[in-house]
């Protein structure tokens, strides 16, 4: 496997390192609010940063019914994401936790024994 | 600069002056405290007999400018040295002092005072006193004392004072030391013990003790041998008194929960006058609500007031010294929504009889982790029906007015006893491969450890056991041609409780150990009681099995005892449950989160 993970999790911050990547990336945020054709979702990362995210067109059912989901998608640009599939987080999560579990990751120091 | 003058002459006045004369040990002075030196206690006379002393004691030398003096500070005004508040050459005005003579010294005692000026220039050249001897006029080395019986009422013995001059200011009892012998306490008898037997390699003997206590505090007394004779009938319980001549030692903590670092020994010479003033003082309670008894540590005294809500029966056990011994159970309630069981003892046992729905106070009760959370009344506490003190009409009223429905939470669900160390320290968790190797409970000594693993596998034969169906027994019941036998209650039930005995396995990633758990732990793996799995296990076996595998790879944080048992020539160690928590996540991942910087910190060295 080449040094570079698989779907990492990143938070607003880290979104242009992986624009038009070909892997997917993981983004776990707070649903803000959807837009009126339900087209996309404002989201707030983990960093506070405000990301939106891509949903598929209708008919297709999008899963982002939680407060808080994790979405796995491309990165588009550096403030868009297009969905692929989110996993329901529930309605509690502490995202300045998970800001610090992210970070960690991408420490020099822990990037080549967690991934 | 120094605008304060020294009150001069003074010192010299102290020294040699009168330990009787009201105008010079009432003055104020205002002195200056040259230094102040901490003392070891236990290098003074009177702590002799008990070499575990806590207090420190600080000596001041205080100077008027002239001359220069010893004097203590008294321990309640201990933190003006802690908290630096005085210090060398610190300039303050006495409000309250007394004298004490040791030997043929004199020795000033502070017993209060303002601070002037805490750094100032040292004022004057003070030269040291010369020691005055107790009779200041009157002695003559070559005459033999017998011949003349001049004035000897210059300078009176320390000790036998005559008795008349009985102007002795009452002291409160938080400032009784061993230093001092001339104080005189006006105290309440709240608790009065039985007369005691003993015996130990010295003989044996009798005593029995009471509990005093002022606006100030508490302190406690006992009386021995022949003494008690004297003192039992004439000391009642609730009545006031004045004590003096009582000597004050360190307090054996291990015989005695009274707040004081200091006991009195009322001996011969004590003197004990009733006092029939209006001004008395009343028994002085720190009253700890029902629902904050968890969060005190076992063992800790405290006091309560709440409502007698059931009285159970009078119940003989026979102690581990087969000594029997009264108790009986009483359940108490108060506003709180709580209710709790307490234990009395002895008299208190036998005699109480108090109705329901009464409000009663305990003083000196001690907390216990008896199936949750138990109280029990020591012996040197004390039980007031009723007391006149707004707590008491308070909490009536809340009963009166609806309180008495209220559904009440006991603290005795699931209750798992707190280990010492109390619920999960953070800080002595461990992992599974720590606990192996530091061989924990290999020793004779029993060990504890907290540790988060997850519930690899459980044992699913022999998973319950038939249980005596009364509260707290629990022993295993054999079944009999007449129901099911418990040997401790001496009786046969017609159907058993069930109750878990859990054995299972658990790892993180350093290895597995292990553990074994009961009822508590059983309820909180599978959710259901006992006797439900039992019959799921007959009924619906399939069901019953999905339950136990639902609670495996279940993560918990555990509380567990290390000890070691021997099978049969075989020692093994055995680690059982205290407690188990599931994870609150986002508290433990910050407790990781909080480990990296001190990893990172141990890599950078």
């Amino acid at each position: 496997m080449s040094n570079e993970p698989v779907s990492p999790r990143v938070n607003a911050a880290r979104l242009k390192d992986f624009i038009g990547a070909s892997h997917p990336v993981r983004f776990t945020g707070k649903v803000l609010s959807f837009s009126n054709d339900e087209t996309y979702v404002l989201m707030e990362a983990s960093d506070g940063g405000k990301v939106k995210v891509l949903l598929p067109p209708p008919p297709q059912p999008h899963d982002v019914t939680a407060t808080f989901v994790e979405v796995v998608g491309t990165v588009v640009d550096a403030s868009t994401i297009k969905l692929l599939t989110c996993i329901d987080m529930g309605s509690k999560l502490d995202l300045a936790m998970v800001n610090q579990v992210i970070e960690l990751t991408f420490d020099p120091e822990f990037k080549g024994r967690i991934f | 600069m120094s605008d304060l003058t020294l009150s001069e002459g003074i010192c010299q006045r102290l020294n040699s002056g009168d330990s009787d004369d009201e105008s010079l040990w009432g003055s104020k002075p205002t002195l200056q405290f040259l230094s102040i030196k901490k003392v070891v206690p236990g290098s003074n006379p009177g702590t002799a007999n008990n070499a575990n002393a806590t207090t420190d004691r600080y000596r001041i030398i205080i100077s008027d400018g002239l001359h220069f003096l010893q004097a203590m500070l008294a321990t309640q005004l201990n933190y003006l040295v802690e908290d630096d508040r005085i210090g060398k050459n610190t300039i303050a005005l006495i409000e309250s002092m007394s004298c004490q003579n040791i030997l043929d010294k004199r020795l000033v005692i502070l017993l209060g005072l303002r601070v002037l000026q805490r750094d100032a220039q040292k004022v004057g050249n003070p030269a040291p006193l010369a020691i005055p001897p107790p009779q200041a006029k009157t002695v003559d080395a070559s005459a033999p004392i017998a011949v003349e019986p001049v004035s000897s009422l210059a300078a009176p013995q320390p000790q036998s004072r005559p008795t008349g001059n009985r102007a002795n200011p009452v002291y409160p009892i938080a400032a009784l030391t061993p230093y001092q012998n001339n104080w005189r306490i006006k105290a309440r008898v709240v608790q009065k013990s039985d007369i005691r037997h003993y015996s130990n390699q010295r003989g044996e003997g009798r005593f029995f003790s009471v509990t005093l206590m002022d606006d100030s505090g508490e302190i406690k007394g006992t009386a021995w041998n022949a003494v008690v004779d004297d003192l039992f009938e004439k000391l009642q319980e609730n009545r006031v008194y004045f004590f003096s001549k009582a000597r004050v030692n360190l307090a054996k903590k291990k015989f005695s929960t009274v707040s004081n670092d200091y006991e009195l020994s009322l001996d011969r010479g004590t003197e004990i006058e009733e006092c029939n003033d209006a001004d008395v003082p009343v028994i002085r309670y720190n009253f700890v609500n029902l629902s904050g008894l968890p969060e005190l540590q076992k063992e800790a005294v405290c006091d309560v007031i709440a409502i007698v809500k059931e009285i159970g029966d009078v119940a003989e056990i026979t102690t581990r010294n087969n000594k029997t011994a009264q108790k009986r159970d009483i359940i108490v309630v108060d506003n709180t929504e709580f209710s709790v069981r307490l234990t009395l003892w002895g008299k208190q046992a036998e005699q109480f009889s108090t109705p329901l729905d009464s409000v009663i106070a305990c003083k000196g009760v001690r907390v216990g982790d008896f199936n949750g959370v138990s109280l029990s009344l020591l012996s040197s506490g004390s039980l007031v029906v009723s007391p006149d003190i707004p707590e008491a009409h308070a909490l009536k009223g809340w009963y009166m007015d609806g309180g008495a429905q209220t559904p009440f939470k006991s603290h005795s669900q699931a209750g798992l006893s707190s280990a010492p160390g109390g619920a999960v320290n953070r800080n002595e968790m461990r992992t599974i491969n720590d606990v192996k190797d530091a061989q924990l409970g290999m020793s004779d000594k029993v060990d504890y450890f907290s540790t988060r693993a997850t519930v690899m596998h459980i044992k699913t034969d022999n998973i319950v056991y038939p249980a005596c169906p009364t509260p707290q027994c629990n022993k295993k019941v054999t079944e009999t041609h007449d129901g099911w036998r418990c040997e401790k209650c001496d009786r046969s039930y017609e159907k058993p409780e069930y109750r878990y005995i859990v054995q299972m396995a658990v790892a993180d990633s350093t290895g597995q150990i292990w553990l074994s758990g009961f009822n508590d732990v059983g309820l909180a793996l599978f959710g259901i009681t006992g006797n439900e799995l039992r019959s799921l296990q007959e009924g619906d076996e399939a069901k019953a099995n999905h339950t136990i595998q639902k609670a495996i790879c279940t993560m918990y944080n555990f509380t567990c005892r290390a000890a070691q048992q021997t099978f049969n020539d075989q020692n093994r160690v055995r680690y059982g449950i205290q407690k188990m928590q599931p994870l609150d996540y986002l508290a433990e991942s910050n407790a990781v989160l909080a480990l990296i910087p001190l990893l990172r910190s141990r890599q950078a060295q």
